[in-house]
C-alpha cells in the first residue's frame, strides 16, 4: 500500500522520463523514506520536479546546450500562442460582425481602414504558418513512413475525432442559424447563443488537440539546420503579425468606442454605453498574453541568432 | 565580475552533484549523503533527479551498468572540465569577497 504511495509520485513525470529514471528514482525514494508514506511536503517537491520535466519534454521550454534544440523549442512555443491568439482572433471576428453599419457614415473609412490592418496581418500571420507546415512536410512523409505514427497515433486520433464532432456541430448550428432573425441569432435567442458558446469551446478544443498534435510531431522530426531556422526566422514574422493585429484590434476598438460604443455591449442602437465590453476585454488580454509569450519565444530565437550556429558547443562551465 | 558559470552558486545541484562524483562514481542515496555531508544540502529525490537528467543530457555524467535498480553515475571528462570551471569561478568570487572584506575586518 505504502509502496504504491510511492509509486504514484511517478504520475507527475512524463513517460520517457519514467522509463529511463523511474526505477532509480524509486529505489531513492525507498532508500529514503524505507516503507513510510511519502509526507505532503515531499509530494509537492516531486509534483513541481516532475512538472518541469513535463515542462522540458513538450520542448517549449527546451534550454538545451544545442541552438538548433533552442531555436525548435522557442518555434514551438510560439506556435502554440499563435493557436491562443487564433482563438481570440475567433472572438473578435464574432464580435465585430456588422460593425461597419454601426459607425456613422463619416466614421467608417477609419473604422474599416482598422479592421483591414486586422486582417492584412493575420492573414500575414497564417501564411506564415502555412509555409512553415509546408516546409516540414517532407520530414513529416519520412517520420510517417519510418513508424512515426505510433508515437503520435493516439493525439491524431483524438484530433481527429474532435474535428469530426465540431464539423457536425458546425453544420447543425448552421441550419438552425438560417431559421432565425438576425436579433435571435445576436443573443435573442438563449437557447442558440448557448450553443453557440459549446460550439466556440468545441472550435478551442479541436485547435488545442492539432496544436498538441503538431508539437508532438515537430519535437519528433529529423529537420536539418536550414529548416529549424526557415521555421524559426517564420515564427519571428508571425509574432510580428501578432502584436500587429493586436494593436490594429486596439485601434479598431477605439473608432468603434469613440462612434458606436454601444455596439460593443449589445446596447439598443445609438444609446450611450460603455466601449468596455467583457468580451472585448477578454478577447484583447487573450491575444496579449498571446503576444507576451510568443515574444518571449521570438527573443529565444533571435538569442540563438545572435550566439550562432558557430557558437554551438558552449564553454564548460556555462554547461552546468 | 563577469561570471563564465551564468552565477552559479556553490549550493546548485549539479554543481554539488559533480562535486560529490569527483571522488567516485555513486548512485542517487550515496550522492545524497555525501552532498549532505560536505555541504550540509539536502536535495530531494526530484532535485537530485531533475539535475542528474540535466547532466546527463550533457554529457557531463554518464550511468554505469548495473544489476540492481540502484544505478550509479560517474563523472565524464567533459563533466570534470566544467567542474573545474565552475570552482575556478567560485574561488574568483571568494578572493573578490575577502579582499573587499578585509578592509571591513580591520576596521573592526
Amino acid at each position: 500500500m505504502r509502496r504504491n504511495h510511492q509509486q504514484q509520485l511517478l504520475r507527475w513525470y512524463p513517460h520517457s522520463w519514467r522509463e529511463r529514471y523511474g526505477d532509480e528514482f524509486l529505489a531513492l525514494v525507498h532508500d529514503e523514506l524505507g516503507e513510510k508514506t511519502p509526507t505532503f511536503r515531499y509530494q509537492i517537491a516531486c509534483a513541481r520536479a516532475g512538472l518541469h520535466q513535463r515542462l522540458r519534454a513538450g520542448e517549449l521550454f527546451a534550454r538545451g546546450t544545442d541552438p538548433a534544440v533552442q531555436l525548435r523549442s522557442a518555434t514551438l512555443l510560439v506556435l502554440s500562442m499563435w493557436t491562443l491568439f487564433v482563438l481570440g482572433g475567433l472572438s473578435l471576428q464574432k464580435t465585430s460582425e456588422h460593425f461597419a453599419r454601426a459607425l456613422p457614415r463619416g466614421a467608417r473609412p477609419s473604422g474599416q481602414d482598422a479592421f483591414n490592418a486586422v486582417e492584412i496581418f493575420a492573414i500575414a500571420s497564417l501564411a506564415a504558418v502555412v509555409v512553415g507546415v509546408v516546409a516540414t512536410l517532407p520530414a513529416i512523409f519520412r517520420f510517417l513512413r519510418s513508424g512515426g505514427w505510433l508515437d503520435v497515433r493516439s493525439r491524431a486520433r483524438w484530433s481527429f475525432f474532435a474535428s469530426g464532432v465540431t464539423a457536425g456541430v458546425v453544420a447543425l448550428v448552421s441550419l438552425w442559424a438560417h431559421h432565425l432573425s438576425e436579433f435571435q441569432r445576436n443573443g435573442g435567442d438563449g437557447l442558440y447563443s448557448a450553443a453557440f458558446a459549446a460550439l466556440a469551446l468545441l472550435v478551442a478544443l479541436t485547435l488545442v488537440l492539432w496544436t498538441s498534435t503538431a508539437v508532438a510531431i515537430a519535437k519528433r522530426l529529423g529537420l536539418s539546420r536550414s529548416i529549424v531556422k526557415l521555421e524559426s526566422a517564420l515564427s519571428v514574422a508571425v509574432v510580428v503579425c501578432m502584436a500587429a493585429v493586436t494593436i490594429c484590434t486596439g485601434w479598431w476598438w477605439t473608432e468603434l468606442a469613440t462612434h458606436a460604443s454601444w455596439f460593443l455591449t449589445g446596447a439598443p442602437s445609438g444609446s450611450t454605453s460603455s466601449a468596455i465590453s467583457a468580451t472585448m476585454v477578454v478577447t484583447v488580454s487573450v491575444m496579449s498574453m498571446a503576444v507576451l509569450c510568443a515574444s518571449l519565444g521570438a527573443a529565444r530565437i533571435v538569442g540563438s541568432w545572435r550566439r550562432g550556429a558557430g557558437d554551438a558547443t558552449p564553454s564548460n562551465s556555462s554547461a552546468l | 565580475m563577469p561570471s563564465t558559470t551564468g552565477l552559479r552558486r556553490s549550493n546548485d545541484p549539479p554543481v554539488l552533484i559533480l562535486m560529490s562524483l569527483a571522488t567516485g562514481p555513486k548512485h542517487g542515496h550515496a550522492l545524497i549523503k555525501d552532498i549532505e555531508l560536505f555541504a550540509g544540502v539536502h536535495l530531494g529525490a526530484g532535485a537530485l533527479y531533475g539535475a542528474i537528467t540535466r547532466l546527463e543530457e550533457r554529457g557531463l555524467i554518464e550511468a554505469l551498468r548495473s544489476d540492481d535498480r540502484r544505478r550509479p553515475y560517474r563523472i565524464t571528462p567533459a563533466g570534470t572540465q566544467a567542474l573545474a570551471s565552475a570552482v575556478e569561478d567560485m574561488r574568483k568570487l571568494a578572493h573578490l569577497g575577502a579582499s573587499r572584506l578585509a578592509p571591513l575586518w580591520s576596521a573592526l
